[in-house]
């Protein structure tokens, strides 16, 4: 177990670079996940942590090792692959056993050490099981032992729930992370589904195009994304351009919004889905002087979720909102067609400066 | 006819056409083998009574003795050989990239694809020129015969494991790595047995290439020494006795076994 540094990594490639700059500490016994859409480099951070991949620049450190350029099989880490990797011509018990036997660990303790730990994955019976033999959880797990067994460093998840179906990887996931918090172990989870991420991880580091986005809590993450990337790759962000006057932020399609952070210069304005109010307009009566941030709209979709349901509502200027309300409050339920009353509340807007990504975002689109 | 019907039709035709085919493959080699045991002195048909002592008789005749045995030493040593050059060839061509594989692919591969008289015919001209320049004779020896063998078994080696590669998966040398064994363990305990079936395979269709093998051997094999077919063509031409059919018959079995035993380890079915 031991604290991981990286200091200014870098991986360039003959025509691009990978990862930029990237400095990175993880806590002793952290669960950190690398977040990002494909090709954003957290696979590429992963592997040169693992040593698959060669530094092109900077240093990484195992505690106070500096591991940079020692080859894989000497960094002691743990790893657990996409298809899980398991060796196809060797039992469940030889598979968790190799690393072991790599170490020169005396046969009577590797026997004593794989029955353990197969049986902390719940696999105490299948010892024997070839890998063909297993499905695909199981496989994970046997996958799982055999990086937990040899007491890693560090254990490097490179999306492993990713092969398996969706029931699955919920009840898996939950297992790795109860393992990982009784092991105490510092873990680095790669994953490009942020559910995942926000479910199992202490710390987040959303990646794009090779540079870090933001670092933080899951919280931080989702309540304080510190740019509209981040808003909008965690969770779903309603998007509005415009200028800001004061207190209030005028979008580009003529609606005036009091806003609670006051950020001089902001031209986009950001607010998740759930903490919009939506009301029919009968109700509430017509959007008035009174009403702060207060929206006429019609409804164009409803999506029932089960636990909650999501309106996709027309305002003014053809735009589009996405509005999600929990299913709790059974009354407010709105039909398609309906005209509808969305409520912003000032405090929960997001507020971003322009800069070049603004124009890469997705327009809050229908379903 | 209806449309059902008509299909029908046609699938039995399919059918029947199917079964000819497996017949004309098959008919001539259970023909040999039946052949093999008539009584008859001279190959006829209908049989005059059953025997087994053609088989006898060829194992007499020094000529099939001595082929028997030096096709089979020349074989065994050409997919060795055909290995040690075959497998390292197939590593680095069915998993890197590099300038001229493609080039090298094809060279390797290429004796499968030129008629077997005119390269017996380049090799032993070659050795004469090699013979001509620094005096070392190939023509006409065991090592000069095993090398042009190993030229047609390494396509087969070659062509049977780059397959096998396809199926391996290149993480799991990878997981071999993070849990701590070198590039050279890993090889072996994890790659090798993993590639065996292919390997094991490769190296049977090598045997088979070489123990078939007629054109190079002809111009290859030099005074003194014969190999299994061409000893059967010389019998030919004096005597048409079923002792040749009942030689025929071990070379089928010889190469139906080693058919047999590859096939346990490479579906092949799968590879062509």
């Amino acid at each position: 177990m031991s604290k991981i540094t990286l200091k200014n990594v870098v991986k360039r490639y003959d025509s691009s670079v990978a990862v930029r700059e990237m400095s990175l500490e993880i806590e002793d016994g952290e669960f950190l996940a690398l977040l990002g859409p494909s090709g954003c480099g957290k696979t590429t951070t992963l592997r040169m942590i693992a040593g698959f991949i060669e530094v092109s620049d900077g240093r990484i450190f195992f505690a106070d090792q500096d591991v940079t350029d020692l080859p894989a099989n000497r960094r002691n880490t743990g790893m657990v692959f996409q298809g899980f990797a398991l060796f196809p011509h060797m039992t469940a018990a030889q598979n968790v056993a190799y690393g072991l036997e790599m170490r020169r660990v005396p046969k009577a303790e590797i026997k004593e050490r794989v029955a353990k730990v197969l049986d902390l994955v719940q696999l105490g019976g299948f010892a024997e099981r070839m890998p063909r033999q297993l499905s695909g959880g199981q496989q994970q797990r046997v996958a799982l032992a055999r990086a937990l067994v040899i007491n890693p460093h560090v254990l490097l998840l490179d999306e492993p729930l990713s092969a398996l179906d969706a029931k699955l990887r919920h009840e898996v996931r939950l297992q790795i992370r109860q393992l990982q918090q009784s092991l105490g172990l510092t873990t680095i989870f790669v994953t490009h589904d942020q559910e995942e991420a926000l479910s199992l991880a202490d710390r987040l580091v959303v990646m794009n195009a090779g540079r870090i986005e933001q670092i933080g809590s899951p919280a931080d993450l989702y309540e304080r994304p510190a740019s509209p990337f981040v808003a909008d790759f965690i969770g779903k962000t309603n998007f509005f351009k415009g200028t800001m006057t004061g207190d209030m932020f005028s979008t580009d399609f003529g609606l005036s919004l009091k806003v609670a952070p006051r950020v001089a210069a902001a031209t986009l304005l950001g607010v998740r889905p759930e903490k919009i109010k939506i009301a029919k307009r009968s109700e509430a009566g017509p959007a008035g002087q009174g009403d702060i941030n207060a929206i006429d709209g019609v409804v164009e979709l409803v999506s029932y979720l089960g636990p909650s349901t999501e309106y996709c509502v027309r305002i003014s200027g053809d735009h589009r909102v996405l509005v999600q309300q929990s299913n709790r409050v059974a009354a407010e339920g709105l039909e398609v067609g309906q005209p509808a009353v969305l409520t912003i509340p000032p405090e929960w807007c997001f507020m971003f400066k322009a800069d070049a990504n603004a124009d890469d975002l997705k327009a809050v689109r229908p379903g | 006819m209806t449309g059902v019907g008509h299909i029908k039709f046609l699938r039995r035709i399919y059918v029947v056409f199917v079964w000819l085919v497996i017949l004309f493959v098959l008919l001539p080699l259970a023909t040999t083998i039946w052949v093999a045991f008539f009584s008859n002195k001279i190959l006829s048909f209908p049989p005059e009574g059953y025997t087994a002592a053609w088989f006898v008789q060829a194992w007499n005749l020094v000529d099939f003795r001595n082929g028997f045995i030096l096709s089979l030493e020349v074989a065994v040593s050409a997919s060795v050989l055909a290995l040690c050059l075959g497998v390292p060839a197939a590593l680095a061509i069915g998993r890197y990239q590099f300038r001229g594989r493609e080039l090298i692919n094809t060279v390797l591969m290429s004796p499968l694809m030129i008629p077997a008289i005119v390269s017996g015919s380049a090799i032993y001209l070659f050795y004469i020129d090699v013979q001509i320049l620094s005096d070392i004779q190939l023509a006409a020896t065991f090592y000069g015969l095993t090398l042009a063998h190993t030229l047609i078994a390494i396509p087969w080696v070659l062509r049977l494991l780059v397959a096998s590669l396809a199926g391996l998966n290149p993480a799991i040398e990878e997981a071999s790595l993070s849990l701590g064994a070198s590039r050279l363990v890993t090889f072996f305990r994890i790659t090798l047995p993993v590639i065996r079936p292919g390997i094991t395979a490769g190296a049977l269709f090598g045997f088979i290439a070489s123990f078939g093998d007629l054109e190079k051997s002809l111009l290859l094999v030099g005074p003194g020494r014969i190999t299994l077919p061409i000893a059967m063509i010389n019998y030919l031409e004096y005597r048409t006795d079923p002792t040749i059919m009942a030689v025929a018959t071990i070379q089928i079995l010889v190469i139906a076994t080693a058919l047999f035993i590859s096939d346990r380890y490479v579906r092949l079915g799968r590879t062509f």
